[in-house]
Parts: C-alpha cells; structure tokens; sequence
C-alpha cells in the first residue's frame, strides 16, 4: 500500500511537471505608472509613493478602476488636483496624528493597506442617502464625495473627509479586534438600519445617538462616537449633549467611556489626546504648511 | 483493496491527461499576446491622429449624441472640449488635466480614470444618483486610423471617434449645430430607405429618430428611439436601425443623407409629409413675402382693406396657416384655414383670428393636395366672412381652397420652405410646431 502511494505522489509531482513547455509568458501588460518617466501623473506617484507606500505601507488609489467598486452606484473618478489636497490633508489630519499621539509604527501596522478616493458619492436615490466612505475587509478605505470638497469651508471638509477618514478608520481597527458586546446592548431597540435617514440630529441626540446614522447600527454607532468625538470642537459637543438632555447624553456618555477604554485598552490609543491633537491642527489650518508638508519638519 | 484500485486509476488518469497535443489552437498567438497587440493597436491609434479626435458621445443607448473632441497625449493626459446646452450651458469648456489609459479587462478598454470636468459631466450622479447616466470607461470595439467604435461599460451607449478636422473648436460646434438644425428643425419628418423597405423617422431635433412605417404618427408610447449625433456633413447613429445595426455613419450628398451600408435617407414623398405633419398636430405657414399669384395679391389687398377700414396705418395681415384641429374645441379630425391679423382701434390693440373649417386631404392617386371650403369657425370668422365692406377676406379664402401641387424649396427639410402651387399661385409654407 505504501508503494502504491509513493507511485500516485509520484504521477502527481509528474504532472506537475508535465504542462505544456511550448507555452510562453508574453511580457506583463500592466505598466507601472512610476515606472513611466513621461507620465503626466509621474510627480504625484512618486511623492505618494515616498509618503504613504514607503513610509506607511498603503497604496494610496486615486485612479478609479470601475471594477474596484460597487457596480450597482453611478460613480466618478477624482479629479487630480481634490486628490492631490486630500492625500496631504490625510498626512495632516490622520497620518501624522497617529505619528505623534500613538506611535509612527501604529499606522504602518495597523492602518489600512489601500486608501481609495472617488470624486462623486455613492447615492441612493430610493433611501434618499448618500454613502461618503467605506471600510473593506480591514485593510481597505474608500473616501467618496472628494471632488465636492471646498477646501476652505472646515464644517463641509470635517463631514466629508476627516470625520470620514476617523470613522472609516474605526471601523479597520474594530473590524481587527472587536468591539465590546456590552456596546450593542446599551440601546439597541432604537437601531434602524432602513430608517436611520428619516431622524433629525436632534431626534438622534435624544435617542442618545451622535448623529442619525449612529442610530442605524451598533457598529455605525461605535465608529461615529468614536469619529464624531475627534473631529467635533469642544463647544460642538457640549452643545450636542445640552440638544440630547439628560437621557440622551448619558447615554452617548457611556458610549463615549467604552470607546475611549476599548481604544486605550485595545490599541494603547488614547482618545482624548487624539481629540486634542485633531482640534489643535483642525484650528490652525494653513493652506501652505500643509500642502509645503511643513507640518513634516519639510519647507 | 479498493483503495489500491483507485489510486492506480487515478494516477494513469493523470498521466493521460497531461498536454494533449491534438488540441490545436484557433489563434497563432496566445491570449496575452492578442491582449497586448489589442492594447498597442489602441494605444496607436488613439495617438495617431494629430488634429485629435472628433467625438460623438452617446452617453447611453437611450440618450442623444454630443459632440466633444479629444484630444489623447503620450503623457497619459487627456484633453477634452465640449459646448452644449447640457453640460457646459453653452459655452466652450476645455479641460486637460486629467488622464486616460487603456488597460485589459475582458477587451481592451479605454477608461478616463481621473475626473475631467467636460468628459465626467456626463457620468456625474449628482443629484439624483443617476445623472446624466453616461460613461467613461468604454470597451474598445474596434480602432483603426479612420473610426474608434466604444461600448460604454456601465450604459452600454456606443461613442465614436472620427480624426478630428483642422479647424477651430468653436466653429466646429457651431458648424454641427448649424447642420443639425437645418437637417432637422422644425419636426422634419424624413424617410429612410432600407433596401425594398420605406419607413418615417420622425423627431430628429430631438437627436432620437423614432421609427415608423411610411404615413404613421410617432409611436408615443414607450417607443424604441434610435440616438443620433451630428457631424460636419451628416449624423452618426448610435446604432443602426433593423439588420444594419452597423451602419451609423449618414453623409449628405445633394438632397439626401446616404448610409455607409446604402441605405438613403430623404425629404421622401412631400404629399404624405404634409398630411402626416398636420396629423401630428402641427401645421404650416404661409410665408407672405415669398409666396406669389393671387395669394400673395389677396394678402395685400386683405391688409390694404384692413388699414383704411380700421385707419390704423400699422394694421397687417399677420399670418395664414393650415393646421390640424384636434383640440375640444373643434371638431375631431378636421383642419383648419386659420387668419391672423392685428389692428388698433379706441379700445386698444387688436390681434383676431379668424379660424375656417376646412378639408385637407390627398387627390386619389396621391399626387396633388386637394384643399375644401367648409364654412367659418369661429365669431370672427363668421363675421369678417360675411361683412360686404370686407371682401377682402373671402378672397383671401379662397386662394387657399383648390387643388395644388407640391414642389420641396428646401430639399431636405421641407418643413423649411415648401411651395403650393397651382394655376393662380405658389404659395411658399413652413412647418410651425405651434399655431394654437
């Protein structure tokens, strides 16, 4: 019987040998664009390269492969110039955060692999909602809505980008140790996943949600506290917790207290120095520093 | 036992089944090498033309053409140029700073993979998450020097490039739209000639020709609408129409456009244009300085007779026209002789219409109009009709009732400049989508 085996091992490492050896591989057809020295994009592929695939390990994608996406949404591409702002704007405001609050290997560990922008949002028409960014399998980050950025309006470019690239972000980190169970049973009875759309800020805040679409789904709602923390100023909280009542903010609180202690305990991030760190750059935007990479120690 | 069968069976099986060599491969390359020869071809192609591309973009199968022009650099950048009243509000709107690329997926495809604020326009699904439902990623049907045929992806319209003509981008827009209106203004109904097949294409403005057979009214519900797009000397179609869904290509010669597949597409039978035109509740109009003979005689005595009767030196005939009255307020299926004219008198300006109830139809062999009175149909019909001081009216009338023949002014649109004619007049009449 052993024999037997040894003669079918045998036949098998043969075939294995056995294909076909006229067969030749043609050269790849795929061009690497930094490889290209004529490239229009050839600046802006190798200052993405050194400063986000060299130094974090990400591919930073801002030429859009329709395949990359959900076919079923009308999408289109960034355009280079919004792609050029936001990639330094994520240096800013994420990357170098991270640097300097938690540690400059954290990202480089933890952080997504590819980062994907698209210039339009993801509708849907029928729930009347608008998607502005996806987290994929742990190692993916779609930022949607980029060409709609202004970069001189702070509210408009917290709501889509920074407070997005927190959440998106929020969702990597849990999505690679889960989040506490005792977070989905704090109020679960109001989660609405098909309805989320239709409650105001304020009916969101006295349900003790952060925002409406914190009250779609436990997991929607970690990552908003968590993001909406972050990047909202002092005031605004404050405010948002007078809106909630006494209810309302209690709860939020005790969301707020889990996420800050799975962070800390989790991934030794501390929340309120994040929050410090985002409000401190977020209230002195410089337009020049942080296209310049000043912020780097770069001129 | 069985065991040991099995594995001896199974590894002779694997032994046969290794490279068979009677398996003859269809292509002299393999698939990666037509993939990268599909690839350079398009590549060549799309840098070939020195003058840059002339493009007909239809954004979907459903959706009329634009023209754009493209202009494709080594450096993987792309320029795009467009004027429209739909994405650029008619103004000429160029942008280069964006790039392209043709990659392999299941064919060579062309994808403008950064947004460009003339090409994107059309695929932008801002508000309503569809937009104007366009592409810009295109499966390459085919590319050669002369034609680049494109598949969007996502809509699956069919977009052409066409070597650009040397001249300047805004006198090229202006140049197609100029054509294109001639073409097709005014509700031109046109008629395609398919081998031993005839049939109407209707609402050509529109960029959507809606097919019918020869004397029918456009299908209006859910009809199937062929896209067309103008060009310097015709209109591409999307797709082509029946068996030749390939021939889109329509150049005009003299008074017809004639099909790259031989089909002719012409004014076609003037009697059965002018009755299937007021049928679709249109009709036409007199054009009073062109016309001559008596009718053009009747339309200035009939305004000589209205100034010195209402002494109003501006008073005019304003307008005579043959159109259909399907409206409540007439009777189904009859036509109407309707008579403008404006005056001024103590109480104000006057503008009347007198409306006819008259019989428009086809002599029995199809070849003449036959025009018949009825009688008045409106207050001020009747009454102008009848007043002796104004028999300036009847006259009128009556230069429009009788028999005439129809000769074509403007050879391909008609509905331009027609002329009625007879032993007394050529009354020389247009289309007018709205004489209500």
């Amino acid at each position: 019987m052993r024999k037997l085996q040894s003669i079918f091992l045998l036949c098998l490492i043969a075939l294995g040998f056995a294909s076909c050896k006229d067969d030749q591989f043609s050269e790849s057809i795929f061009v690497d664009p930094v490889e290209d020295e004529g490239a229009y994009t050839r600046e802006f592929d190798l200052w993405l390269k050194k400063y986000f695939t060299d130094k974090y390990n990400v591919e930073f994608i801002y030429k859009l492969d329709d395949n990359s996406t959900d076919p079923s949404y009308n999408i289109v591409p960034v355009s280079l110039g919004q792609a050029d702002t936001v990639a330094h704007l994520a240096l800013y405001l994420w990357y170098d955060v991270y640097d300097s609050v938690v540690s400059p290997d954290f990202l480089k560990l933890y952080g997504p692999k590819m980062i994907q922008l698209i210039g339009s949002p993801m509708i849907n028409a029928a729930q009347g909602t608008e998607k502005l960014g996806y987290a994929e399998g742990g190692n993916k980050i779609t930022l949607l809505k980029i060409n709609e950025m202004k970069p001189d309006d702070l509210e408009q470019l917290n709501e889509y980008i920074f407070k997005t690239m927190h959440h998106e972000f929020s969702h990597i980190l849990h999505q690679q140790k889960a989040y506490p169970k005792e977070f989905t049973q704090i109020n679960p009875e109001d989660y609405d996943p098909n309805r989320w759309q239709d409650r105001t800020d304020r009916e969101a805040l006295e349900l003790g949600y952060i925002t409406p679409y914190a009250s779609s789904q436990a997991r929607e709602d970690f990552v908003e506290t968590i993001a909406n923390y972050i990047v909202k100023s002092d005031a605004t909280w404050q405010k948002n917790m007078e809106i909630a009542g006494e209810y309302g903010s209690a709860i939020i609180s005790l969301k707020l207290e889990m996420c800050r202690n799975w962070l800390a305990e989790k991934w030794g991030v501390d929340l309120d120095a994040m929050h410090a760190e985002v409000q401190k750059r977020q209230n002195n935007m410089n337009w020049e520093d942080i296209m310049s990479l000043k912020f780097l120690g770069e001129e | 036992m069985k065991t040991k069968y099995l594995l001896i069976g199974f590894a002779l099986a694997s032994l046969l089944c290794a490279c068979n060599r009677d398996e003859k491969s269809l292509f002299e390359q393999s698939a990666a090498e037509r993939a990268q020869a599909a690839l350079d071809n398009a590549n060549a192609v799309l840098l070939g033309s020195p003058t840059g591309w002339e493009c007909l973009y239809f954004a979907n199968r459903e959706s009329r053409g634009y023209n754009l022009i493209l202009e494709f650099h080594k450096d993987g950048s792309v320029k795009a140029t467009a004027k429209n009243e739909l994405t650029t509000k008619n103004q000429l709107k160029s942008d280069s700073n964006s790039v392209w690329v043709v990659t392999y997926d299941y064919g060579p495809i062309l994808s403008f993979n950064t947004y460009n604020s003339v090409l994107h326009a059309w695929a932008d699904p801002m508000p309503d998450g569809d937009g104007l439902l366009g592409d810009y990623e295109f499966l390459i049907l085919s590319a050669t020097p002369e034609r680049v045929v494109l598949k969007g992806k996502k809509h699956s319209g069919y977009t052409i490039l066409r070597p650009m003509p040397e001249m300047e981008a805004e006198d090229y827009f202006a140049a197609c739209n100029a054509k294109f209106d001639s073409f097709f203004g005014g509700g031109n109904i046109m008629t395609l000639q398919q081998g031993d097949q005839r049939y109407y294409l209707h609402d050509g403005s529109s960029g959507l020709f809606n097919i019918t057979e020869v004397g029918e009214k456009a299908v209006a519900e859910d009809p199937t609408l062929y896209p067309i797009c103008p060009t310097l000397d015709g209109f591409m179609m999307s797709y082509g129409f029946n068996d030749n869904k390939n021939e889109r290509l329509f150049t005009f010669d003299t008074d017809r456009f004639v099909g790259e597949a031989g089909s002719i597409i012409s004014a076609g039978d003037l009697y059965t244009l002018f009755m299937t035109y007021i049928e679709n509740n249109k009709g036409w109009t007199a054009n009073l300085t062109e016309s001559t003979g008596e009718f053009s005689e009747a339309a200035s005595a009939f305004t000589e007779k209205l100034i010195s009767l209402t002494a109003d030196s501006k008073a005019k005939l304003g307008s005579v026209a043959i159109t259909f009255a399907d409206s409540i307020n007439y009777y189904e299926g009859a036509y109407l002789l309707r008579i403008k004219y404006d005056y001024k008198d103590k109480k104000g300006k006057k503008n009347l219409s007198a409306d006819f109830l008259i019989d428009t139809h086809l002599s029995d062999k199809g070849d003449r109009l036959v025009v018949e009175y009825i009688r008045p149909h409106n207050a001020t019909a009747e009454t102008w009709y009848n007043e002796p001081k104004f028999p300036e009216m009847a006259a009128l009338v009556n230069t429009v009732i009788g028999t005439f023949t129809l000769e074509a002014i403007d050879p391909i649109n008609p509905i331009n400049a027609l002329s009625m004619k007879n032993d007394k007049s050529a009354i020389v009449v247009s289309g007018s989508t709205n004489l209500k």
